[in-house]
């Protein structure tokens, strides 16, 4: 009887663990569980009431005391160390120590955070499996601020939450902040930020693009069109609309930023003059021209102290034709410290057919400041001619060359902005009520459906944008990739790295405790 | 103060004058080293194709990165020759003194049990140390034909003594529970090996105890440092292990006294 007791108690006792175990990984109280723990119980049960006087002896020896002294104060040393963890890890600091920050959230994204003005519920649906991957970029965000409630559901647990979301697919991530609501699929930082954005600014601002002199439009898929930048400029939060500027005769009141994407024809005076009386009265403007066909426009251009060329300018450093690419496509690298391009470094930009446009170097007219954003290489230049045909190969590409006294020599600046000052005119407080600013790109397609595809083309429209849009916190950073960092070595000297690592430092290493091995014995 | 080197000098002595210190060393130094090769030249044949490649499709190539491709997988590589090679350091500590009785010896001198314990434990951690101590070679070579990020490696390093001495501190507690030097490896190398896993259940339970277990796990906290981040967390989960495992041993070791 004793010996089977014995066996029901630790039988039981393994019953009771099994029960447990499987309560924990599915929370159910299904059948099989119940039916474990309670003929564990009952097992171990019966062990009990057959050693019962066995046991009430050793709970009283002194062994045991000493025993549950051990256990109790263990517990409670387990207990504090779980608490210590718990509090102190709620302001824990986090340094990531990579060059370029590459496993942190981006600086944008931790100022947008940190400047959240009202609260955003997140609700992700994903399946439990997959949560604690999806969760981690959420709970991250979520130190750097208390406005963001998060909630991850699993859709199969809670079908009825899921249906009231209009749940469809594993991965949803949906945002809702006051009134607005947004959707994502996936959990991506751009994303992410861009529905937060979305869903957490105030107001909205309006950027219009002008039509009616042959300038991308928004609305165009082709090539040449402007849709896929308007799809990011929405994205962003933003309202974009389409002005005929000649036909409305005045510039909205809700104007926050107007485009003028390349026009082919130029504008009536009386565009231009509203153009200019919007800037004088704070507004701001992204002006674009081509090389061609020429707009003209350049007395414009002059009155605000920005000198646009009758030139295009070429490329000789080679550097496009690395990436196939004619030299009337200069591919750019060198941008000022102006915060629309400051943070362009390293990425290249590349514009085809562009015109210089510079700051005039004299003749600014008054409270009006001007600097450069990006230029070419050294190895350019601003080419006045025409290019000539090759008459024996007319469709070979075309051919410019240096002609000194006549062409200017690189580097050639391709975009400036200018900024204007406006003050309240109190002589007492002559406060500063609002700054105009015009930015002008000697070149629009860049910014084309075709050149979509390379991001930083975009990213320094947008970045121009945005900054004229005064939304500073907007610039995009570009994603972090690694840095290249690379190891140059012959195939000599990694074998001898190999014969040294591998074999010859543990082999040095064994020899020595040969030797205070043999030592030892002949002593 | 005294007692406690007095100890740790005896322990750290005897290990140099057995086979254990060298062969340990020599052991994770091969394989480590092996692993250093291997990631090395694969990293050096990547770049060349890459290049290669880029000129040919003229493009710009990509960038490629010492930092993440060799110095990450070679962290990780430590830790997991660590798993093994942890369990034959601190496997006699305790486990020696209790089969030949000096055990006796020592808890009726005047030393206090935290003193064995803490002095037994510097031994190991310093033995850990030894062992290590060469692969500083392997970034030497990377500094001498690269550019490397060096906080990163500085931040492996740190993670890396920080779950070294985890185990170490469990290994210690597991020699303290038996006579037998094998059974106190194998049992360490089983709780290590679990340890390292628990973490993995996490995706396949509830979303509260997943959490839960895979913050138990060793090597979920070590992943940081091998990126190079260095967190507050982390670091004080592996000192609450490190002390929790200590105080498991200090008892541990006082029960002797009341067991007979």
């Amino acid at each position: 009887m004793k010996k089977v007791s014995v066996f029901s108690g630790i039988l039981g006792a393994v019953f009771i663990t099994f029960g447990l175990v499987n309560f924990l990984s599915s929370s159910f109280w299904d059948a099989p569980t119940i039916i474990l723990v309670s003929l564990g119980s009952a097992m171990a049960l019966f062990y009990i009431v057959l050693h019962a006087g066995n046991i009430k002896k050793s709970i009283l020896k002194r062994k045991t005391k000493h025993l549950t002294n051990a256990v109790t104060a263990t517990i409670m040393v387990l207990g504090i160390m779980v608490m210590l963890n718990y509090i102190l890890n709620k302001g824990k600091i986090r340094v990531d120590l990579t060059a370029n920050k590459h496993y942190s959230l981006s600086e944008q994204t931790v100022s947008l955070l940190e400047n959240l003005e009202r609260d955003v519920r997140i609700t992700s649906f994903q399946q439990n499996a997959e949560m604690f991957y999806f969760n981690h970029i959420f709970d991250e965000m979520s130190d750097y601020t208390d406005k963001l409630i998060y909630e991850s559901i699993d859709p199969d647990r809670n079908p009825r939450v899921a249906k009231n979301y209009g749940f469809k697919q594993y991965g949803e991530v949906y945002f809702e902040s006051e009134d607005r609501t947004d959707k994502i699929l996936g959990n991506g930082e751009q994303q992410i930020i861009n529905a937060l954005i979305r869903v957490s600014r105030g107001e909205q601002k309006t950027i219009y693009f002008t039509s009616g002199h042959g300038e991308h439009n928004i609305d165009d898929f082709q090539n040449s069109g402007y849709s896929k930048v308007r799809d990011e400029i929405i994205a962003k939060n933003y309202i974009v609309k389409k002005l005929d500027l000649a036909r409305m005769g005045q510039i909205p009141e809700d104007c926050s930023v107007l485009v003028i994407a390349g026009p082919e024809t130029p504008l009536f005076s009386e565009e231009l003059q509203l153009v200019n009386d919007y800037i004088n009265r704070g507004g701001r403007v992204f002006f674009l021209v081509d090389p061609e066909p020429r707009p003209g426009m350049t007395e414009f251009f002059d009155s605000w102290g920005i000198e646009i060329g009758e030139n295009v300018v070429i490329e000789a450093s080679g550097g496009g034709r690395m990436a196939s690419m004619a030299p009337e496509i200069p591919l750019v690298l060198d941008y000022s410290n102006h915060i629309i391009v400051n943070t362009m470094n390293r990425q290249y930009t590349y514009f085809p057919l562009v015109r210089s446009v510079a700051p005039k170097s004299e003749g600014i007219p008054v409270g009006v400041d001007g600097i450069w954003l990006l230029r070419t290489s050294s190895m350019s230049w601003a080419e006045y001619d025409e290019p000539e045909v090759n008459p024996d190969n007319p469709n070979a590409p075309l051919s410019s060359k240096y002609d000194e006294g006549r062409d200017r020599r690189g580097p050639i600046p391709i975009a400036a902005v200018v900024e204007k000052r406006l003050f309240s005119g109190a002589t007492q407080t002559n406060e500063q009520i609002a700054k105009g600013a015009l930015v002008v790109f000697g070149d629009s397609d860049f910014a084309s459906n075709s050149l979509f595809v390379h991001s930083p083309n975009i990213t320094l429209f947008l970045n121009a944008l945005y900054w004229l849009a005064e939304e500073e916190d907007l610039v995009t950073i570009p994603p972090k990739d690694p840095q290249d960092r690379r190891v140059t070595m012959t195939d000599q000297q990694a074998n001898f790295i190999f014969y040294l690592t591998v074999i010859i430092i543990p082999g040095l290493i064994l020899i020595s405790g040969m030797s205070v091995f043999i030592r030892r014995k002949s002593m | 103060m005294r007692n406690i080197s007095a100890i740790f000098l005896r322990e750290f002595r005897s290990y140099f004058l057995s086979p254990i210190a060298y062969i340990v060393t020599a052991i994770f130094l091969i394989i480590t080293g092996y692993f250093f090769y291997t990631y090395l030249s694969g990293f050096l044949q990547y770049a060349i194709i890459t290049s290669l490649q880029a000129t040919e499709m003229r493009a710009i190539p990509p960038a490629i990165n010492v930092n993440q491709l060799v110095i990450e997988p070679l962290f990780h590589n430590f830790s997991t020759v660590a798993l093994f090679m942890v369990p034959m350091i601190t496997m006699r500590l305790l486990a020696e003194e209790k089969k030949t009785m000096s055990i006796e010896l020592l808890l009726t001198s005047p030393v206090t049990t935290l003193q064995i314990v803490l002095g037994k434990f510097f031994a190991g951690v310093a033995l850990l140390v030894a062992m290590v101590a060469p692969t500083i070679l392997y970034f030497v070579v990377l500094v001498n034909f690269g550019e490397p990020e060096i906080a990163p490696i500085i931040a492996g390093y740190i993670g890396f003594f920080l779950l070294g001495t985890g185990f170490v501190s469990i290994g210690l507690l597991i020699s303290s529970m038996t006579e037998n030097q094998i059974i106190a490896g194998a049992v360490s190398f089983g709780i290590f090996l679990l340890l390292w896993v628990i973490g993995w259940v996490a995706n396949y339970v509830e979303r509260s105890i997943g959490e839960i277990l895979s913050y138990m796990s060793l090597i979920n906290h070590y992943d940081d440092f091998t990126k190079g981040i260095i967190d507050t967390e982390n670091i004080l989960f592996y000192l609450s292990f490190i002390g929790f495992g200590l105080y498991l041993t200090y008892r541990a070791v006082e029960s002797i006294r009341w067991r007979g």
